[in-house]
């Protein structure tokens, strides 16, 4: 394949998305779906093209440079794509699900509005990732970076009359722009301390010239990992994630399977050798990841709304992954991302199937019984929610990459600031949070498994005005191509798991050169076993009305879930109303009355002075002829008692 | 050709104002004006790109003694180079620009708001093109003056209630208040050889100051333009100027007559006094930083869509200046903080100009949306919706426009002095990003409604308009994905002064 292909990845979608941005209103829906599913698919079909030339799993790689982006005598970048093993992977990740997510998209926006808008924003949502993805340096990373950041915000504030959306919207936007803010000092740090900003070239000399320059070398990290956490919504900068939800389905799958949330994974993974030289930054990545994945999984278990559940589980999930990173093991950490994004893809889709059919209700008290009369989208929701959970070996598209994670971090250590975490000690945490995974996801699939109240089948509420479509009364599959979708992936989930089993996909995200830790039978066959137990029990309490409702009023009892940490999102909103945004407010405020003020009435400070001035000296022109005559004498005086001194002095004139 | 060419630059915009002046037909001003803009934009584009694609520009001059009668050597002379062919650039885009958005409510206005706003053109061009120092002044206060016709006979009582006249008074003051140190300064460095070196020969007219003498004739020149621009702490007559003024006006007052103070930093400071500015950058950055900030933390604190922009405009001219200074103080980065800060005035300019004329077209009589009092626009304005928050997220520099790679090349070279000023003129950039996006959010999104009877939104965007806010977006993009076009010659001409041994 030529290099020059490889700007078509990126240029298909792009195009596409400026041709149906800028005459998309004029076309039939089936012609912006058609045109839409095209792009992403032409781009797979490229992708898969470079993949048979064998980049997979070795150290080869393509390049193509387009000479400098942006080029001065002290700072360089170049438009310059790359596109090694790791690459190629990412590439296949993004354009399979795009292609898919797409397609499916063209089934769920059928009856909505402005469609040209979503889907062109969807197009460049996955041109821009593939910028990110094939990109050799960290300012055109930032292009793509930027890009995806800007079509999440597109695509959250879809619905943008209703309540709530406008907000969801900036908050994705705002907190994005904060990460992108740490990442463009990180990639200015990193060309202080190394020269360049060019990904092949600062791995080539990235280990060998750290010495002597450790300071910038950990500034850079820590910059860039703040850009990484509010992309991949790590705690402290996670809360806009679940905000997100607010988008259509289809965007949160996008965004949660193949793009946005992996780039911040991508980056610190590309950049290990950087991170290996700084173990404080590895040991910040351990303890956020570590709040982040207590938070995900706890808030999991007491969502209602479907999306919001699958929305904490992949905070969750990118904290796994982020702990894989934080224990030296990009490998791990980017298997996960593969396993996570095929089992995420299929539940946000199948989520997204059920709440189609079921007239945009997204509360799951209210969907009992709806995967009954929807036989496709339960196959496909059981496939992802036995993925997510890792229940079953060879089936489970997140077990091998889970127990990846989990064996990578048994084997390592947090070490930081002082303070020391064992590797074991560490592995049981992870271990005891994940397995929430089996009951939340349980939980979801018992609630919608269950017989439907009388009242559950109709609810009686407001669709909104975005739910135009007629087929009122009991849910059914109506489109082909959403079916179409979720068989195509409840049957890659598998395969991926059948595959990621293997050493193959390993080789294929290192490039050859990972080496596969060899999995303990006996230390996972206990949990497994539990992990199983665990899922069978939840989904028989839940997916019976009588004894949920005797098991959530023993709990409520309790009060647990209804009050503290787990209601008010363990405190992060309100933590940043009072710390961030009431005090920008105040300053603000005050800023504006009293300095304002001040700089303006500088110049009538002046005035009032000149005012004053002239007023004393008006006091002078008293218009009386001996007062002015007094002046001329003494004027007259003082000149020759001048012309006298002068003369005493100097002898002479 | 080149110089009939510089000489069409500086002369077309006189006559067409004297042209404006003379009684005619009221009904076929906007019309009229909207041509000469696109002459304009012709001639200034021919000679931007001419003077880009030279090496060394072009010039033109009218002999040594310009003033026949006295001893007094003054060269009349124009010239455009890489450095300052943008300014031109930016000037001939922005007038087509005006004239086409605010065409409609223009039929009410008469022959004085277009000679005016013509006149302010003349000025800006002259500023713009002019090496002699007179020349310069002399174009400088004509740029004023105009501006002080244009706003006393149109203006309109403010949102605020700041009254015409006493706001007008204020701007005047103030920059006077920055011209007149100015003007001593020229006096003081053409009284040397009794000659007027120009802007190309100023930075050998002030070697032979006595080192306070050039202190005092440095801090002359860094006063009129920090009004100007202006910096943190001169700013004091911005915002209820852009209040008063026509929207034409504003649009005008701050994309292209802001850069006069962004022109004298990077022609008159930046090559003349290059031990003054070393010694000062610490401070300067710092006022340029601490700009950025509070412009953009003052943002937050607006209600109206208006009063943002104005402030935008002091965040986003600090960020210009911070390149500036931290080229004076880094000799390393002399090259890309002054090309960073070229890219920037032109695309600035481009980008402003558009908000400022969308701002006025949201709503019936030029008015500007209030917080509050109007949602939902977006239901009747989608263009105008699209095109405004495409604007501020240009503004914001989303790379792949056009604003972002100026922007990296000022934050990296400031980088270079320290990660501080980096890091405050970029949370500067950041909040006052976010509050846009907040006040475009209110007065668009949400359910369609309007809370005050005298508020009448006004129609889309026509077809004409959307075609030039989409070539101008193409603009936007090209030089966002390509900035080399302009970004090479530009500093090809930077690193030609620089190896010349002026800017440090």
């Amino acid at each position: 394949m030529r290099p020059l292909l490889l700007l078509a990845l990126p240029a298909l979608p792009a195009l596409s998305a400026l041709i149906l941005a800028l005459f998309g209103g004029r076309f039939s829906y089936n012609a912006v779906g058609t045109l839409a599913t095209a792009a992403a698919g032409a781009a797979f079909a490229l992708a898969l093209g470079f993949a048979a030339t064998g980049l997979l799993g070795t150290d080869a790689y393509l390049a193509l440079d387009l000479g400098p982006w942006m080029a001065t005598d002290a700072f360089q970048a170049a438009f310059k794509l790359r596109l090694d093993s790791l690459g190629m992977c990412m590439v296949l990740l993004v354009t399979f699900f795009g292609f898919l997510i797409t397609a499916y998209s063209v089934g769920y926006m059928r009856h909505d509005r402005e469609q040209s808008r979503f889907f062109a924003s969807l197009n460049l949502f996955v041109a821009s990732m593939l910028t990110l993805v094939l990109a050799d340096n960290l300012v055109l990373i930032f292009l793509g970076w930027e890009g995806v950041g800007l079509c999440s915000y597109l695509l959250i504030g879809h619905y943008w009359d209703e309540k709530g959306v406008p907000l969801a919207a900036f908050r994705a936007f705002f907190v994005n722009r904060i990460g992108d803010l740490l990442f463009i000092l990180g990639v200015f740090a990193v060309f202080v301390a190394f020269g360049t900003v060019s990904l092949s070239e600062l791995s080539a000399l990235g280990g060998t010239q750290i010495p002597g320059r450790e300071w910038w070398a950990a500034f850079a990290a820590l910059l860039l990992l703040g850009g990484a956490f509010a992309k991949s919504a790590q705690a402290p900068l996670h809360v806009w994630l679940a905000d997100a939800m607010a988008g259509p389905t289809p965007v949160s799958a996008l965004i949660h399977a193949a793009t946005m949330v992996t780039a911040g994974i991508y980056l610190v993974a590309r950049l290990d050798w950087l991170y290996a030289a700084v173990p404080q930054a590895r040991f910040l990545i351990g303890i956020c990841a570590l709040v982040t994945l207590v938070v995900g999984a706890f808030m999991a278990l007491t969502q209602h709304d479907i999306k919001k559940i699958l929305a904490y589980s992949t905070l969750s999930n990118l904290a796994l992954m982020f702990l894989a990173l934080a224990a030296g093991s990009s490998q791990a950490a980017l298997l996960h991302l593969f396993g996570h994004a095929f089992f995420k893809a299929l539940l946000f889709l199948s989520a997204g199937s059920v709440i189609f059919s079921a007239h945009h209700e997204q509360d799951a008290r209210r969907l009992g019984g709806s995967l009954k009369a929807l036989p496709v989208t339960r196959i496909a929701f059981w496939v992802g929610c036995v993925g997510g959970a890792g229940l079953i070996p060879f089936l489970s598209a997140g077990f091998f990459t889970k127990e990846a994670v989990l064996e990578s971090i048994r084997l390592s250590a947090l070490d930081g600031f002082g303070i020391h975490v064992s590797g074991a000690a560490l592995y049981w945490i992870v271990l005891a949070v994940e397995s929430l995974s089996a009951l939340y996801l349980f939980r979801l699939l018992g609630y919608l498994s269950a017989k439907p109240a009388a009242h559950d089948l109709h609810p009686v509420h407001d669709h909104g005005a975005h739910d135009a479509h007629g087929h009122h009364g009991a849910p059914k599959e109506t489109s082909p191509l959403i079916r179409a979708v979720l068989i195509l992936l409840a049957l890659a989930a598998p395969l991926f798991a059948l595959f990621s089993g293997t050493p193959k996909l390993l080789a294929w995200v290192t490039g050859g050169h990972g080496h596969a830790e060899h999995l303990h039978w006996g230390h996972v066959l206990p949990f497994l076993i539990l992990n199983l137990v665990l899922a069978a029990a939840t989904f028989w309490i839940f997916s019976g009305n009588a004894r949920r409702t005797a098991v959530t009023g023993a709990l409520s009892k309790l009060r647990f879930g209804n009050r503290g940490p787990l209601t008010h999102k363990f405190y992060f909103d309100a933590l940043y109303d009072r710390i961030i945004v009431l005090p920008l407010k105040v300053i603000a405020w005050t800023l504006a009355l009293v300095f304002e003020t001040l700089f303006i009435g500088v110049i009538s400070l002046t005035g009032l002075l000149g005012r004053g001035l002239s007023a004393s000296a008006r006091r002078l022109q008293t218009g009386r002829a001996h007062h002015y005559a007094l002046g001329i004498l003494l004027g007259a005086v003082v000149l020759s008692a001048f012309l006298v001194f002068h003369f005493l002095r100097n002898r002479s004139f | 050709m080149s110089g009939i060419l510089l000489l069409a630059a500086l002369l077309l915009p006189l006559g067409v104002a004297v042209h404006f002046l003379a009684p005619g037909n009221r009904a076929t001003l906007a019309g009229r004006s909207l041509f000469f803009a696109w002459v304009y934009a012709a001639v200034a584009a021919a000679a931007g790109l001419l003077a880009l694609g030279s090496e060394g520009g072009i010039a033109l001059a009218a002999g040594q003694h310009f003033l026949p009668t006295s001893r007094f050597q003054m060269e009349a002379r124009l010239f455009l180079d890489g450095r300052n062919a943008a300014f031109l650039l930016l000037l001939g885009l922005c007038l087509p620009v005006v004239f086409t958005f605010l065409r409609d409510r223009a039929e009410s206005y008469g022959r004085g708001h277009y000679a005016s706003a013509w006149m302010l053109a003349f000025g800006l061009a002259g500023v713009f093109l002019a090496d002699s120092l007179l020349l310069f002044y002399f174009f400088w206060e004509a740029a004023l003056v105009a501006v002080y016709f244009w706003i006393g006979l149109y203006g309109k009582t403010s949102h605020r209630g700041a009254e015409v006249y006493p706001t007008l008074l204020r701007f005047v003051l103030f920059t006077l208040a920055g011209s007149l140190p100015m003007l001593l300064s020229i006096a003081a460095v053409c009284a040397v050889n009794f000659r007027d070196p120009g802007l190309q020969g100023l930075p050998m007219a002030v070697q032979a100051l006595s080192d306070v003498t050039r202190g005092w004739v440095f801090l002359g020149f860094l006063v009129g333009f920090a009004v100007k621009l202006p910096l943190f702490g001169f700013h004091g007559w911005l915002r209820d100027t852009y209040g008063v003024a026509p929207a034409a006006c504003r649009a005008l007052l701050s994309a292209a007559m802001s850069k006069m103070g962004a022109f004298g930093l990077i022609f008159v400071l930046a090559p003349a006094f290059p031990l003054e500015m070393q010694v000062l950058a610490p401070w300067l950055m710092t006022l340029a930083a601490a700009g950025a900030l509070y412009g953009g933390l003052l943002m937050l604190a607006q209600d109206h869509l208006l009063d943002l922009l104005a402030y935008a405009s002091l965040s986003h001219l600090s960020i210009l200046a911070l390149g500036v200074f931290a080229a004076a103080a880094n000799g390393d980065v002399a090259v890309t903080g002054l090309s960073g800060a070229v890219l920037i005035v032109f695309n600035h300019a481009l980008i402003m100009v558009l908000l400022f004329v969308l701002d006025a077209r949201v709503l019936e009589g030029g008015l500007s949306p209030d917080r509050g009092l109007l949602s939902g626009l977006r239901a009747r304005q989608r263009r105008l919706f699209a095109f405004l928050l495409l604007a501020v997220f240009a503004s914001a520099s989303l790379p792949g426009l056009s604003n972002f790679p100026g922007e990296v090349l000022i934050y990296f070279a400031a980088f270079t002095i320290s990660p501080w000023f980096t890091l405050v003129a970029g949370l500067g950039a950041l909040l006052g990003a976010a509050a846009l996006v907040r006040a475009l959010h209110e007065a668009f999104l949400g359910k369609p409604a309007v809370r005050r009877p005298d508020l009448l939104p006004a129609a889309d965007l026509g077809r004409g308009e959307t075609l030039l806010a989409l070539a101008l977006s193409a603009v936007w993009l090209v030089l966002g994905l390509c900035p080399m076009l302009l970004l090479g010659p530009v500093q090809r001409a930077f690193s030609l002064i620089h190896s010349m041994g002026w800017m440090g």
